[in-house]
Parts: C-alpha cells; sequence; structure tokens
C-alpha cells in the first residue's frame, strides 16, 4: 500500500490480483446482480488508487478495501431507491454453473432472493461474517459500528432469514 | 492466571449461548475466539445447546448453497486501464487535439479530419451569407454624402439673416 501511495502501478496491480475475487463477491452477494457489481468494483478500484494516501498503515487493507465498496454499494441503493425492483429479476449468481440437482439450484435461488428481501445493514453484516469470512472486529470496522451492534444486526438477519425461508418452503429448513 | 485460563474458567449460560448461534451460526470457528472455549463446553454438557447448534447449522449451509461467479477477465483490464489513465501526465489543449484529431479506430481515422475540415469552410459559408445580407460598402458611403450634403443645406439656410 506504501507503493500505491507513491504512485506505483505495478504495486497497484498486485493489489487488484489479490482482492479482486474477494471484493467482486462481497458486492455481487450485497446487489444480487454481477452486471452492477463488475461498476461497483471497478469504482471501488479506481478509489483506492485516486485516494490511496488516505489509507492510514493501521488499518487492514481488506478492511478498508470493504468499507469503500460497502459505501459505493450504499450509495447504488440510495440511487435506485424508489425504482421498482422485480424480484423474479433477481438472478442467481451463475446460471451456467453446473448444479448437483435442479433442486439445489432452486434452495439456492430461494435464499439469494431472501437475502435481497433483508435490510441493506443486516445483509452487509451476515455477508461480511459468514461469506467474506471476517472477525467480528474487522466487520464492525467495515460498517463503522460496535461489535454488539454488529451482532445485533446479525441475528435480527439470520431470524427474519429464517422466517422468509420458511414461509417459502416448509423443509428448507428442516425443524427450527 | 493467563488469558487462556481465564477464557476457560469463564461460564457462559444458555441465554449467552442462544445469542451467540443467533448471531454467528453454528461453526465454532465463526464464534468469537474469546467465547469459543466457554461455548464449546456448554455445548459437550447441553442437549439443548447442541440443538440450538444444529439449527443454526441448518441455515448455514442453506447460505453456503448459493453460488458466486468469479469476476470477468475484463473487469481486472477495465480497472488497470482507467487507473493507468490517471497516472498519465495531463496533456496540453494542442496535444488533446491532435489526439482526438487520429482517433482511436479506422472510422475515426477518416471521419474526425473530415469532420475538422467542415468546421472552417461551415464557418466561412455561414460569414459570407451574413455579408451578402449586410448593405454593401458603395451603399453605406452614398448615404454618408446625402448626409452631409443636407447637413451643409440646412446650416446655410440657418445662416445669420442680417
Amino acid at each position: 500500500m506504501l507503493q500505491i501511495q507513491q504512485g506505483d502501478h505495478q504495486a497497484f496491480t498486485i493489489l487488484v490480483d489479490r482482492h479482486l475475487g474477494a471484493l467482486h463477491g462481497f458486492v455481487q452477494r450485497m446487489l444480487g446482480n454481477p452486471a452492477d457489481a463488475e461498476d461497483i468494483v471497478q469504482e471501488t478500484f479506481v478509489r483506492v488508487w485516486q485516494k490511496a494516501s488516505q489509507w492510514h498503515p493501521k488499518a487492514k487493507v481488506s478492511t478498508w478495501l470493504h468499507s469503500i465498496a460497502h459505501n459505493l454499494c450504499m450509495d447504488f441503493y440510495r440511487r435506485i431507491k424508489g425504482e421498482t425492483v422485480d424480484i423474479m429479476e433477481v438472478e442467481l449468481i451463475d446460471p451456467h454453473q453446473p448444479a448437483t440437482s435442479r433442486q439445489q439450484q432452486d434452495v439456492a435461488l430461494q435464499v439469494q432472493i431472501a437475502l435481497q428481501q433483508l435490510p441493506e445493514s443486516q445483509r452487509s453484516a451476515i455477508i461480511l461474517c459468514h461469506y467474506q469470512e471476517m472477525s467480528n472486529r474487522e466487520a464492525a470496522d467495515v460498517l463503522a459500528i460496535s461489535v454488539s451492534a454488529l451482532e445485533s444486526l446479525m441475528a435480527r438477519g439470520r431470524r427474519k432469514l429464517k422466517k422468509i425461508l420458511q414461509a417459502q418452503s416448509a423443509d428448507l429448513l428442516g425443524e427450527i | 492466571m493467563n488469558l487462556q485460563n481465564i477464557i476457560h474458567q469463564h461460564k457462559i449460560t444458555r441465554e449467552q449461548f442462544s445469542q451467540l448461534v443467533d448471531a454467528y451460526g453454528g461453526d465454532t470457528k465463526r464464534w468469537p475466539i474469546e467465547k469459543q472455549a466457554a461455548a464449546l463446553k456448554l455445548l459437550e454438557e447441553s442437549v439443548e445447546a447442541r440443538h440450538l447448534q444444529c439449527s443454526a447449522s441448518n441455515l448455514d449451509h442453506l447460505l453456503d448453497s448459493v453460488p458466486i461467479s468469479p469476476p470477468t477477465a475484463m473487469l481486472r483490464q477495465r480497472i488497470l486501464t482507467q487507473t493507468q489513465r490517471y497516472t498519465e501526465p495531463a496533456q496540453d489543449a494542442w496535444q488533446w487535439f491532435i489526439h482526438w484529431l487520429m482517433g482511436t479506430t479506422i472510422r475515426e481515422h477518416f471521419l474526425r479530419p473530415a469532420f475538422a475540415l467542415m468546421v472552417p469552410l461551415l464557418f466561412g459559408m455561414l460569414l459570407g451569407f451574413n455579408l451578402a445580407d449586410s448593405p454593401t460598402n458603395e451603399s453605406l458611403a452614398a448615404e454618408s454624402e446625402n448626409v452631409w450634403v443636407e447637413e451643409e443645406i440646412s446650416l446655410l439656410a440657418l445662416g445669420p439673416m442680417e
């Protein structure tokens, strides 16, 4: 990061290669739409390059990258607020990926739709801790909240997710 | 007494355990490190705790079932190209114009110089039409001569009446 701050584009290329996959996964799960996700990820890295001087050596690079991407996702939500989103438009992230069975694909689609129905803050908390495998401290830093607030968001999010999935299909979650 | 002992001796209630799995799910690796030992101990002792963990794990498995597509190679290229552009030194206006004039595609190689030639041509034509509509120099001279003669006549007429 220090090299990037000095304008070293080669160092920036290494950073992109190291974090592109994880960041793309995060944004894709946040938005549920691969096309919009690519634009947000591109904008995130452009901001990293332009504002590298704002990075503080104490901050973990991945946490800083995720917080920029998270803010851009929030801006995106604010922009599209009010627009009607057709639930059928939520894509299964990779429809071409070989699924072991049709049923598994249906379950994955239902979970993805349920995730998109969560409030943004709850979704962010679950994605950061579950999918991005961040510690509670790191996830709280990304969202700029306390650890206890993060735990509350995750608990409420998971409860709501269960409720949605149970309403969709009684046998999906087994006995809860 | 070191931290490890403190963690081991710390007890967790059923309520706290429930809150833990509610937030972090059933995978023990995702639980905060400072609560892991006490939670695992309760898990060994309590059937109810195991039931709560199993229930939370069901949701974890469902979350894991959602696939993710990798980023396209084009995305990486787009990011690097766009950021590279910011590193290049700023061009002056003339360099920018030449760069623009040359274009980047075959179509632009022809269309942009043609457009650049058309602009002064159109400007010249527009100027020519405007001049044709305005009064000529001769008519302006004749008009000013008439005004001069009229002024002379009026001066003679208004001379002293003595």
